[in-house]
Parts: C-alpha cells; structure tokens; sequence
C-alpha cells in the first residue's frame, strides 16, 4: 500500500507540475468564465440556476475530451517515448499495477481540473457582470448533484477508453484519434437517435427522448428529458434527480468504463507483444508494392561510392528537399492505422450526417436528395473534427522526429528549414485534405443510394473548395505554432485556444473577424444563388488570413530550431541571428514584404469594414435602438399619413448587389388631424436616400443619417382624407467587403427584395422597440408595456370604428412597379403582369440589354409586396372553381424542374380545396416563386404570391410516407391568402390567431383529406412539444396573443384540431367564411375575440361553450396516466377494464402572479379509445369522477390497445403513460 | 596545465577558437575551447560530460556557441551553415528512426535533404553506401528492425551521403562487437584520408591506432592536445607499475602519484607516474613499465582536477 501511495504521489507530482497540465488547466477554466460571461444558456434561465449549472457542467465534461489525451499520452506512453519502458519493466511492479496508479492519477486529476471549473462556475456570477435577472440565489445542491451525477462518471468513462487505448496501441495518435472518436460517438448517437440537441427536425416523442436519454453517453438529453416541459422558474430551481433513464445512463457509462479499465493490464501487454505485428500488419501492403519495384535493383557490381556534390542552392534543390520530406511525412501518416480509423469514423459520421441531411425537413420530413443538401453535412462537422484532427496529427507530425530522436541527423544536412517546414505541411494538409475527399465522397455515395436529382460536380466542388481553405489556414497555423512554440503540447493547445476564441470570441465581445484569427463571416450555400454577395466578404478575410500564416510560417521557417529547441525568449531573443541564418537574404526580404502587405491589407479591411461599409457592434445596434426610442418615441402620438399608391421604378443589378428605387408615394391623411410635417423612416440598411428633386410641397428640415430619420416640413398641410405625392430615391447595395456578411436580397440569380427594405415608414416605427427589459433597464429605458407593441384586444371597438371609417392602419395600397433586371433574369413584382420589354444596354460593361417587367397592382392590397429576379423557369396551370379559372404558376430553378412539377400539382389541389372550404379567392392569380435557402423562412405569402425557400418544401421527398411537408407548407401559404391577405385582423392582442392559427387550420383540413386523420394526429405530437416547450408563468391565452409561435401556431393548432371534434369541421367552417365575408377587405375589423365569440355561440351546448372558452381564453393543460388496464380476449370479443387518473391544471392569477392549480378532474366526459390490430379506433365516452376514469366494457372484436384521448383532442402534458398494449397485460 | 604539444599543424583545416557556451541551466560545456584540426582522424577523448558532445554539436551547427569562432577551411561555418551543412557528415551519439520505414527509403530521402536531387547519382550512392557498410541485404527491412551494429552502420551510410569534407562521429562504436567495430575503423580510415573526421570515443587505445591527432577535453577545456604517439613518447620512462593488496592503498608522494588502478586475481595492480624530475630515480617498489594513451589520459585527467 505505501509502495502504491508512493507511486502515486510521484506521479501525482509529475504530472501535475508539468507545463503542459497548467495550459490544459487555464484552457478548460476558460470555459466556465466564457459560459457566465456570455450568458449561456436561454434567457429566461438564470445563469446559475439548476438548469444552467447542470447543463454548463455537462459541456465543460464533454469538452475535456479534446484535452484529456494529454495527460493520458503522458501517463501511459512516457516510458516508451523516453526509453525508460526496460527500466521500469524489470522493476518487481505489476505493470497492471502501475497503470491503475497512474490512471487514477490522470482521473484524479481531470477531477481537480474540473472541480476547478465547478468552482469558477460557482463564483463568477458573483464576480462578472450577469444580468440581475440571470441570478439567482446561490445554491450548492446543483453543483454538487450535477458534478457527483454528471462530470464525474463521464470523467471516469473517457479517461479509461483513453488510457485504454493510450496503453493498447502505445501511440500517440491513435489516443487523439480516440478523442475525436468519442466525440464522433456522441455526434453519432445524438443523429442516429435523432437527438434534440441536434436540432433534428423530427417531432419529439417520449419514446425518442428516452431512447436518446439512455443512449447519450454525456447524460445531458436524460437530464433535458426531467426539464423538457419545465417553465424557466421551475428549471432553475429543479435539482437532478438520479432516477428513470439518467440512473440507466449513468449506470451504462459506469459499465463502460469499467469494461475498459478492467483490461488495461491485458491490453498494454499484448500491445508489448504485438507492436511488430501490428507494424507488419500496417505495413504490408507497401511492403509488397517495394518487393515487386526493388525486384530489378540488383546488387552493385561495385561499392565504390560516387563522389556526387550536394546542390543546396536553387528553387530545384528546394523543392527536391520538400517533396522528400512531404513523402517521407505522408507515407508515415497514411500507413498509421489511427489515420485510416479515423477516416472509417469520419465516414460513418458522414454517412448519418447525410442520411439526417435527407430528414430534415420540416417536421422530420424526407428531402430529396440534391448535391446541395447532402453536401451541407459535411461543412460543421468538418470544422471541428478537421480543425481538431489537423492540431492533433500536428503533433505527430512536427514531433515525430525529436521523439524517434531522428532530429539530429536531419537537422544537420543543408536542407533548407522552408524547404522542411513546406514539407511537412504538405504531409499536414493530408489530413483534411483526406477527411474533405472522403466526407464529400460519402455524400456522393449516399446520394447515388438515395437517388433524387442528379449530382451536380460544380456544386460539389464550390463546397470542396469553401471547406478546404479554412482547412489550410489552421493547417499552416497549427504548423507556425508547433515551429515557433518548440514544445508540441503547448503548441496543440495554444491551436485548440486559438480554434474556441475563433468560434466562440463574437460572444466575448471580439465581434469583428479581424480580432479572431482565422475568422470570417458565414456564408451558406443556395442552388439559386450559390455563396450569394457574401462569398467576396468570406473570401477577402480568408485572403487576409492566408497572408497571416504566410507571415507566420516565414517566421517558422525562419527560426526552424536545428539541433538544440531553445527556449522561446531565448529564440526571440536571437531572432535576428536565427533568421539570418534560416532565411537567408532572399527571405528576410520576402518576409519583410509579406509582413508589410499583411499589415497593409488588415489596415485595409479595417478600414474597408468599419469605415466604408458601416460596422456596428451589438452592443452599439442596442444604443441606437434605445436612442431611437428616445428620440423618437413621441411621434407614436403624431398624426402621420399612410400609402395609398405607390409608382416605383427599380432598376436591379443582380452581380453586383444593387438596386436604386426611384419613383413617388402617394400618401392620403387618414387621420383625424391635420399634418403639416412628415416624419419618414427609412430602413437602417439603405445605402442612400436622396431628396434631390424640386418637390415645392415639403423641405427636409432634418436628416438623421443614423437612424434614417427625415424630417419633412410640408409647404401646405395635409388636411384629413386628402392626399400628396412624395417622391422617393433610395439605393440599396449589398455588395462589398462586410465584416458583419452581407445581405441575400439582391443576389445574383433569385433576388428577394421585400418592400420593407426600401420603403419608408411614417411616424414611429415599433419594431425598432427594444423589447428585452433588463436591456432596456441597462439602457435606461422605461419600463415597456405591452401597448407599444401592439394595441389591448379591449381597445378593438374603438379601432373598429376607424378602420370602417378610413380603413386600417396602415392602409392598404396599389401598386405599380416596374423592375429593370438583367437580360437572363426574369423579375417578379406586386399584381399582374402589366408588360415587359427588352432593352439595348448602353452601359460600359454589359454583357447584353436589360429586361424590363412592369406589374401593377390595381385594387388595394395589404401593405407590403416582394420584387424578386432571378432565372426562373415557369410551370403554368389553370384551377377552375365555383367562382372563376385562376392561374397558377410556379417560378423555379430550372435545376429544380421535377419538384417544381409536383409543386404546381400540390398548389392547384390545395387551391381547388381551399377554395371549397373559404370561397372565393381574393387575388387574380395564384404564383408560387423559389426562392434562395438562405432565407430562414420556410414560406412567405404576400397577395397572390407565394415565396417558398428551396430547400424547405420544394425539395420534399414525395415517396416518403411521412406527412407531405410541401402540401402542408404551400397549404398553409395558400389560406394566407384568405387569412392574412383578404382578411386582415385589426392591430390588437390576438390577431395572430387569425392570421396564423387558421392557417394551421387549411393544413389540417388539407393532410386529413389527403393522408388521413393519423398523420394529422402525428403532425399534433409536434405542435404539442412546441407549445408545452414555450410554456412559461406568464404565458398568454390565445386570444390575447402578440406574437407568440409556441402559442398562435403550437396551441392554436390543437386548439383548432379540438373544434374540429367539438363542433365539426363544417360548424368551424361556417363561422370562418362569416369572418371572410364580413371583414374582407381594407376597411375589416376581424378580431380574435369576434371569431371566439361565433365558435361559442356556435357550440351545440353549455359544456362545449366552456371547451372553447377554455382552448381559447384560458391557460389549461391536463394530465392523464392509466392506472390500470386489463384487455381479455373471450370468445365473445374483448373485455376492457381500465382506470386512467386525471387531473387538470389551470395557469391563474393570484394576488398579482401567476401560479398553476391543480386538481382532480370531475364530471368531464373523457374519450377512450380502443385499437384494434388492423389499426381501427373506437372511441368511448368515460365520466370523470373525483379524478378517476373507469371504463369497463365488453366489445366484439380483439382490441390491441386501450388510450385515454387517443384523438389528442385535450391539452395533455405527457402522453406517453395515456394508453397500455394488450401484450402488456395488466 | 600541461602545455599543449602542438599549437598549429600546418594544414589545419578546422579551426576553433576560444569556443564558449554556457547553457540555460548554468552548465557551462565549453570553455574557450581552441583547436587547429587538419585532415584526417582526429581523436576527442574526455570523461561523460566533459563536453565532446556538446563541442560536436556546435561544430555541426545544431547549437550556438556564446562566444568564439570556428571556420573550416577558411570559413566561418555560422557565416552559412547551409554551405557548412553541405559538406558536412554527422552522426550523432544517439539516433533513431522513423518506424516502418526501410533502410533504402530512408537513406534516400536523407541524400535528397543533403541535396543529392539527381535521381541517378542519388540511387547510385545510396545502392554503393549500403553495399559499402554491409547493408545492402537489408536495405528493405525496417531500420527500426535493425540490430544496434546495422543501426550504426546505417548511420555511418548517412553521415557519409553526399561526399563530405568534414565527418563527425560521435562515439560510433558503443554497442558494436570487435568484428563490427573493426569494420567501422577501417571504414573510417578509408574515408579520413582525404576529408577531417572528428571521432569522439571512450575507447582510448582506438585514438591512439586511428588518429593522427587527438584532444583531450575535460570540463570544457582541452587539456591536451596533439599527436598520440607523442604525447605517450612524453611520459616515456615515467610510469611504473605495483601490485598491491585490495585494500592497501597508496600515498602519492611529489615524486610519484597514482595514475590508475585495476583489479586483477584478487589483487590491485597501480600504475603510477613519476615527476619529470624524478623519473630516473629507482623506485623499490614499482617496476618500470611502457606508457600508454590511457596513462596520458587519466594523467591528464590528475591534472585537470588538481587545478
């Protein structure tokens, strides 16, 4: 025992006095400081409350794999690295015995450092500034349950598979290699089960969430599956319970890290004996290949030595000595088997990462396999695992000579130390070289299995080459540090330091790239539009980067240390001599260039991204958000007037991402009161705005170029109901260099360019209206009431009368818009087609002459319109209804042809259906037009027309058997038309309800007819996890929304799925196209509590009034379980006997607060169902009695399953203990 | 301090003076080290740590030196170590390889870095060098599988790439059996004909067979320097042997002190030195014997502590 201590106690004191532990130290404790510093987690949490501190302590675990291998390579190979191995093994110590000792010191002291992190995560609350919000008060329990539950059995599991494999393959890579594995794992088994922390798309049941909660090997989906629908007071308060899946979790990473300790002794001994094999083994194949070409090298007739002279001189010498190193350097690297590991890994990463490309549409749909969409797996997981891998095998790399102890004679030939250094790089860049070929390769292969449209190679190569040149960059920067840093730990983690402040910095407040290494703004890809305008942006700070590391690796080069590494100040300090002799005069002098040209560019792009195109921080975006509301909030009281008509000419330039918009607005007073001066907002994105026209009406009394803010003096008043022209001159320009990205509007091929970026506002602008209250606390405004956003459902009579009287506000409009784009592009703008021409270009640099299209929107419509261009081919139809033929056409990317067939199928049937269920439709055509994926939304419809994203619907798979993603979409974008567009609900609380909640109502009528009343039901699973995840105290009823999605698209749509089983779909029906009929229109005055009032008074009786009132007016949830359950088959069919246990629990207001009742339900009739085996439901009505359901029936035919509200028709919190099987007995 | 027998041989083509380096950690491994070092083998005696390793080192260019200069032929070797590298042939103390990689691949991709990058010529050298140091029927087995004495002869093969003017060996012979040993020192005598080879050993009756000169380095300094068989002829009738029991030891006295002592059947056999002065005086109990390099040696070792 004293001999074990004593061991343990040395190995205690080497490692942790060892540079290297102190850098792995400082790295992770950086971890907690940037959590608190950036407010991790969601906003409605506190920082240290139990949900934060737990997850926080999960990641910091989950991150402490990428350095852990440093103390295990260190604890398990030292001995064969220093020679030291045949010393040690003949000491009378099992050598099982020695590695234990020193894997409980490497466990101890990742422990250490973690509690370090603990610790830090504990005190930095209190110590850095945390929204008051954020904070609650300190409690020991999370800390102390979560690194107990959490850090320490994923401490103990990684650190025996590393230290396994450490002592198994005695190599240094295959351990880092194994890092990347076990993150690869988590990756893998997060996609495979579809994990939510993966965003994955797929509706959450609870049987997903507890397989995910058993599987993931950190244990955080098992503790997101105790808080998934806790509010953020109650998560923060909630202390993990050890319990349920997470016990199982916990007890299965425990077993696996036992399954790897308990052979270590075995394992280290076999490696012992099989290191020859396992060369052998992994050398084989070249072995072979080197007989057959050495086969016809026959033995010298004589050994006399030819006297050849070196050349040492001469860019062939140099080039000689590199390409030796490089294939010296890669015939190493691709014979080790933790490389080709690595690659089968990386391609079964891929492999599901591509297959969850191919599920991630919307509502976990299938998409169809494109080049584009399989392609965006690989890009994020290449990031990392390339970045990390590159840091890793940069180690082996520029190591491996000094620990094979091969540096001496190397370093003393005349090879050049550039000629070395580019050597190795090129071995170095195999490696993403490698994962890149391979991860686009595997997508290849997926595709060619999945089918879907055809490959397209250029696409493939624009991503290959997009994720290739960040590659490179870390590549030479991670070679620079191991040159210039001189020890390769130090060196890895300095690059792992390096990789986090480039991710991660933005978030510590380095928003600009330039302060991050390697940093540039993010650009996706689009089939419309490729990269868009902000591939030039990506490009010049990649640019700028890659004379960075030219700068560094010339440096490197330089001071290249031959023989003796001396130590960093020292080499500093002789810098001048150690470059003199490494570069020589040629490069000093190319040093001294590049150096000068990367200070001139980064002085360049600073100026060009701060100074030419303006540059705002965060935090100076929420000043001048503040300043506005300051300055500005006034006018929410001034009478302005609204546009009535518009006659614009916009004249795009898709290539170089501009557009100037010329032309005037009719404005008309639709007030009350006399306006005698404007005040006119323009987007903060314009680039100009120019009042250069004699207007005698108005003179610009001032200009506030920050906010766009004009002040016009009107030479006469606008007097109530009469009207004024104003003429408007903008240019929008989204090209250039940005360090912020640039715009998507204007793109090359598929420009979008809604009217809101152009056109000016009247008066105040409430989306500018900071919303945050601790932001507004800090900015030292007051506090926001809910009436600056949107006006109180009880002021809805009053606005009534207005907008009968002058129509809403703002008013609706005509439009006339003539768009001048390029000769291949065809233009889209509001209304029909007026006429289009084709123009000679005289301008210098055209290829050809310049389209033009003019549309016209004659009859008013609601206030916004799309301009969208692009090289579209179009799909045409006619959908004949009750009411009149209405075209239909569908815009795409020719590319996109086949979808496009199907989209114009599916659009004309949900119109005919629509048409059916809400009447006429409002507009004289119905088009539908992609548009670029670089668009968040899914869909967007403006008066007859619908803009789909590409890959968020149009690409869905139709042989999929999932819920059809593109009728659902383009159903929903279709009732838009009605609901949105014809009717357009009054400016209060609830208006959403109307807008979108019957819009998720036309998807329901339209899935239901087309796939039926089940895939209805799984669409609701996913409306029910959203709302029940928005879910908080201060949640609204519907019929007091503000914008809200959990609510007005998740409640809502099981709120309008239980009318439709209250009353029927044709009572709901019925009172929706009274709606339509009465409030179509400019001057309608729809309201939420209108359409409220009409279901009720439509409701058959006293108890469905009280259903309704209820979905829609209160804040209620229920919870059912069966508590019993005996399903006996007889021959005369199947006895059930069931008890379900019920409670209902109701969100109120308590002296100022809300708090959540619950009690027993009673009196409520319940529906049960019974399934049968072909998949047949009958449903029963059960009584509630003080909380208990009781059915007990007898029915003639084998019932598989009994379920309490099978038709999901009530608002149940977990559904998951509803119902029991048959073959579960009782 | 013994003066040093020879100052300037008259072809001396490395010359090193007043070489100094003192280390982070406040060693100092040279100090002042002055030598003139012409064509030929040149022997480098001194105990562990005296500084041989550290003097090849800096004369192969992989450390700096603090203070001094060293030219080889003319040239100062730090003015262009490239130019210095190009002739030069190094091999290190220790060494070791890329695992996996055979002799022949390896030795290549050596020639190519000391700048052999014609095909031909660089296949033609690396075929005669293995056939030459006996490894040209293992050229395509691992080096990493080689045994010590196919390792040093590796190593010799890749010292030897790209006809270099000045060799430095450093203790080559550690580890390898008489037959390979001798295989070794006739290697290197066919080569030291034309070029300077600076051979470091602790096998001092080698210097003494090889060399033509020799150095001995004690703590950073040259104590002695010059021809082999000169300075032995320098303590010609000056050493004396005496057998005596184990335990009993012997008093030095002014006139004669004991240079080294060795066991043999049970008994202490002393070799001791008289003073120059005294050397013609009959001593009792010692015998006259022949002097040796290795009397030369711990005599100068006696010397350098006394001092």
């Amino acid at each position: 025992m004293t001999r074990l201590l004593g061991l343990a106690a040395f190995e205690l004191r080497y490692q942790s006095m060892r540079l290297t532990f102190l850098a792995t130290l400082l790295c992770l404790a950086f971890i907690p400081f940037a959590l608190v510093a950036t407010g991790f987690g969601p906003r409605a949490d506190a920082v240290n409350g139990a949900f934060i501190v737990t997850e926080s302590l999960a990641i910091v675990s989950l991150v402490s794999v990428f350095a852990l291998p440093l103390l295990c390579v260190h604890a398990m190979l030292r001995d064969d690295e220093h020679g030291m191995r045949p010393l040690i093994d003949v000491q009378p110590v099992q050598r099982g015995v020695l590695l234990a000792v020193r894997f409980a010191v490497v466990l101890s002291l990742l422990l250490a450092v973690l509690l370090c992190c603990t610790a830090l995560l504990a005190a930095l609350p209190a110590v850095l500034p945390v929204r008051p919000d954020r904070l609650v008060a300190f409690e020991l329990a999370p800390y102390a349950r979560a690194f107990v539950w959490l850090v320490l059995p994923n401490a103990l599991w990684c650190t025996a598979i590393l230290c396994a494999v450490a002592a198994a393959t005695r190599s240094t890579l295959a351990t880092f290699v194994g890092a990347v594995c076990i993150y690869a794992g988590y990756l893998v088994t997060a996609l495979m089960v579809d994990s939510p922390l993966m965003a994955g798309t797929r509706p959450s049941t609870p049987e997903l969430l507890a397989r995910v909660a058993v599987l993931d090997p950190f244990g955080l989906s098992a503790f997101f599956e105790q808080t998934r629908y806790l509010p953020p007071t109650q998560r923060s308060d909630y202390v993990l319970q050890v319990r349920g899946h997470l016990l199982q979790n916990r007890l299965l990473v425990l077993g696996l890290a036992a399954l790897c300790v308990a052979p270590l002794l075995w394992l280290d001994a076999r490696a012992a004996r099989g290191t020859a094999r396992l060369r052998v083994l992994g050398a084989w194949w070249p072995r072979r290949v080197r007989r057959v070409v050495n086969a016809d090298r026959v033995t010298p007739a004589t050994h006399v030595v030819p006297i050849v002279q070196p050349h040492t001189h001469g860019l062939f010498s140099w080039w000689q000595t590199a390409r030796a190193v490089a294939a010296l350097e890669s015939r190493v690297l691709l014979r080790s088997w933790p490389l080709l590991l690595l690659l089968v890994v990386w391609v079964v990463v891929i492999s599901i990462e591509a297959d969850g490309q191919l599920r991630s549409g919307d509502y976990g749909t299938r998409v169809m396999a494109t080049t584009s969409q399989l392609a965006g797996a690989v890009p994020q997981a290449l990031e990392l695992l390339g970045a990390l891998c590159v840091l890793y095998f940069a180690v082996e790399v520029f190591g491996r000579a000094r620990v094979v102890h091969f540096a001496g004679i190397r370093d003393a030939t005349p090879a050049a130390g550039t000629a070395m250094l580019a050597g190795k790089l090129l071995a170095l860049f195999m490696v993403p070289l490698l994962l890149t070929v391979t991860g686009y390769g595997t997508t290849v292969a997926v595709h060619l299995a999945a089918g879907g449209l055809p490959i397209e190679w250029d696409v493939l190569v624009a991503h290959v080459l997009v994720s290739l040149l960040p590659l490179a960059i870390t590549t030479a920067m991670a070679a620079a540090l191991h040159v210039l840093l001189g020890q390769r730990w130090l060196a890895m983690l300095a690059g792992l330091v390096l990789l986090v402040f480039r991710g991660q910095g933005a978030a510590l407040g380095a928003e600009h790239p330039l302060w991050r290494f390697g940093a540039a703004p993010a650009i996706t890809w689009s089939d419309l539009s490729g990269y868009g305008p902000g591939l030039v942006s990506w490009f010049a700070f990649q640019a700028t980067w890659v004379l960075g590391v030219v700068v560094w690796l010339t440096l490197a080069a330089g001071l290249w240390p031959r023989g003796e590494v001396l130590p960093l100040l020292t080499r500093l300090r002789r810098a001048p001599t150690l470059l003199q002799q490494g570069l020589g005069h040629h490069g000093r002098r190319a040093l001294l260039v590049v150096a000068l040209l990367f200070v001139c560019t980064v002085t360049g792009m600073a100026w060009t991204t701060t100074v030419h195109q303006s540059w705002t921080s965060s935090r100076e975006a929420l000043a001048h958000r503040a300043d506005y509301e300051r300055r500005y909030a006034h006018l929410m009281r001034v009478a302005q007037p609204s546009i009535t008509h518009v006659e614009l000419s916009v004249d795009i330039v898709p290539r170089a991402a501009r557009a100037a918009i010329s032309g005037t607005l009719q404005l008309t007073n639709t007030t009350t009161q006399v306006v005698d001066t404007l005040y006119v907002t323009f987007p903060t994105s314009v680039a100009r705005v120019t009042w250069t026209r004699r207007v005698p009406q108005f003179t610009v009394h001032a200009a506030d170029s920050v906010q766009r803010v004009y002040t016009l003096a009107l030479a006469r008043p606008l007097l109530p109901d009469s009207t004024m022209v104003l003429p408007l001159d903008v240019q929008l320009d989204g090209g250039g260099i940005r360090a912020d990205g640039n715009p998507v509007d204007i793109v090359a091929n598929g420009t979008y360019l809604h009217s809101t970026e152009f056109l000016p506002r009247f008066g105040f602008v409430r989306g500018r209206v900071l919303r945050d209250s601790v932001e507004r606390q800090a900015l030292g405004l007051p506090v926001l009431r809910d009436t600056m956003l949107l006006a109180p459902a009880s002021h809805s009579d009053s606005l009534s009368a207005a907008a009968a009287q002058q129509g809403q506000s703002p008013a609706w409009y005509s439009a006339t818009v003539t768009i001048h784009t390029d000769h291949d592009q065809v233009a889209h703008g509001p209304g029909q087609l007026v006429s289009s021409s084709e123009a000679e270009d005289s301008g210098a640099g055209a290829p050809s002459g310049r389209r033009s299209f003019t549309y016209a929107r004659r009859t008013p419509g609601t206030p916004a319109f799309v301009i969208s261009s692009g090289r579209y081919a179009v799909l045409r139809d006619t959908v004949h209804t009750a009411y009149g033929a209405i075209p239909v056409e569908v815009w795409h990317n020719p590319r996109h042809a086949a979808p496009a067939a199907r989209l114009l199928a599916v659009s004309a049937r949900s119109l005919t259906q629509l048409v059916q269920d809400f009447g006429a439709y409002p507009h004289d055509v119905l088009r539908v037009i992609e548009v670029s994926s670089q668009w968040r939304f899914g869909a967007y419809a403006m008066p007859g027309s619908i803009y789909l994203t590409e890959s968020r619907g149009m690409l869905s798979d139709a042989r999929a058997d999932d819920v059809d993603l593109l009728l659902r979409r383009i159903g929903h974008e279709i009732a838009h038309e009605w609901w949105g567009h014809a009717v357009n609900p009054l400016d209060v609380e609830g208006r959403l309800l109307l807008v979108e909640t019957l819009a998720r109502y036309a998807e329901q009528l339209l899935v239901q007819r087309t796939q039926g009343e089940a895939t209805v039901r799984a669409m609701l699973g996913f409306e029910e996890d959203r709302y029940f995840r928005s879910r908080w105290v201060g949640e609204r009823p519907l019929l007091t929304i503000i914008d809200e999605d959990g609510l007005f698209y998740g409640k809502g749509a099981l709120a309008m799925h239980a009318m439709r089983h209250l009353l029927g779909d044709s009572v709901v029906l019925r009172v929706a196209r009274n709606v339509l009929t009465t409030h179509a229109g400019p001057r309608g005055t729809a309201t939420a509590a209108g359409f409220v009032e009409a279901l009720m008074t439509a409701a058959p009786d006293s108890a469905a009034r009280r259903v309704v009132h209820e979905w829609f007016a209160e804040r209620v949830i229920y919870d059912f379980a069966v508590d019993t359950a005996a399903l006996l088959p007889s021959d005369a069919g199947t006895a059930v006997t069931a008890k379900f246990r019920v409670t209902r629990t109701a969100l109120v207001d308590s002296a100022g607060q809300s708090v959540e009742r619950t009690q027993p339900l009673d009196g409520e009739m319940l529906p049960v169902g019974l399934r049968g085996r072909d998949g047949r439901w009958d449903m029963l009505r059960a009584r509630a009695v003080r909380g208990v359901v009781v059915l007990d029936t007898v029915v003639r035919w084998p019932v598989e399953r009994v379920e309490i509200d099978a038709e999901r028709v009530w608002l149940e919190r977990d559904r998951s203990d509803n119902g029991k099987q048959r073959s579960t007995g009782t | 301090m013994h003066a040093l027998t020879t100052l300037s041989p008259p072809s001396a083509r490395l010359r090193l003076r007043q070489v100094s380096r003192t280390y982070a950690n406040g060693v100092r491994a040279l100090r002042g080290i002055s030598l003139d070092i012409p064509a030929g083998l040149y022997g480098l005696l001194g105990p562990n740590g005296a500084g041989k390793s550290s003097l090849m080192r800096t004369i192969a260019t992989l450390q700096p030196m603090d203070d001094g200069t060293i030219t080889f032929d003319g040239d100062d070797i730090f003015a262009n170590v490239t130019a210095h590298r190009a002739r030069l042939g190094y091999l290190p103390q220790d060494f070791g390889v890329y695992p996996g990689v055979s002799a022949q691949v390896l030795l290549d991709h050596l020639a190519l870095l000391k700048g052999l990058i014609h095909k031909g010529e660089r296949r033609a050298q690396v075929d005669a060098l293995l056939q030459q140091v006996n490894l040209w029927e293992h050229r395509t087995r691992a080096v990493s599988g080689y045994s010590g004495g196919m390792r040093q002869r590796f190593g010799i093969a890749q010292a030897l790439l790209g006809a270099p003017q000045l060799l430095i060996v450093d203790e080559p012979t550690a580890g390898l059996d008489p037959m390979e040993r001798t295989r070794f020192y006739n290697l290197l005598s066919e080569v030291g004909e034309q070029v300077v080879v600076l051979l470091s050993t602790h096998i001092v009756e080698d210097v003494r067979q090889l060399c033509a000169r020799m150095a001995i380095v004690v703590q950073g300094q040259v104590v002695r320097e010059g021809v082999p068989d000169e300075l032995v002829r320098e303590l010609m009738g000056r050493v004396f042997i005496r057998t005596v029991s184990r335990q009993q030891s012997f008093a030095s006295s002014p006139a004669l002190r004991e240079l080294s002592r060795t066991l043999h059947a049970g008994r202490a056999r002393v070799r001791l030195l008289a003073t120059p002065e005294r050397a013609d005086v009959p001593h009792e109990t010692a015998a006259p014997t022949e002097p040796t390099l290795e009397d030369v040696y711990f005599d100068a070792l006696a010397e350098s502590s006394s001092s």
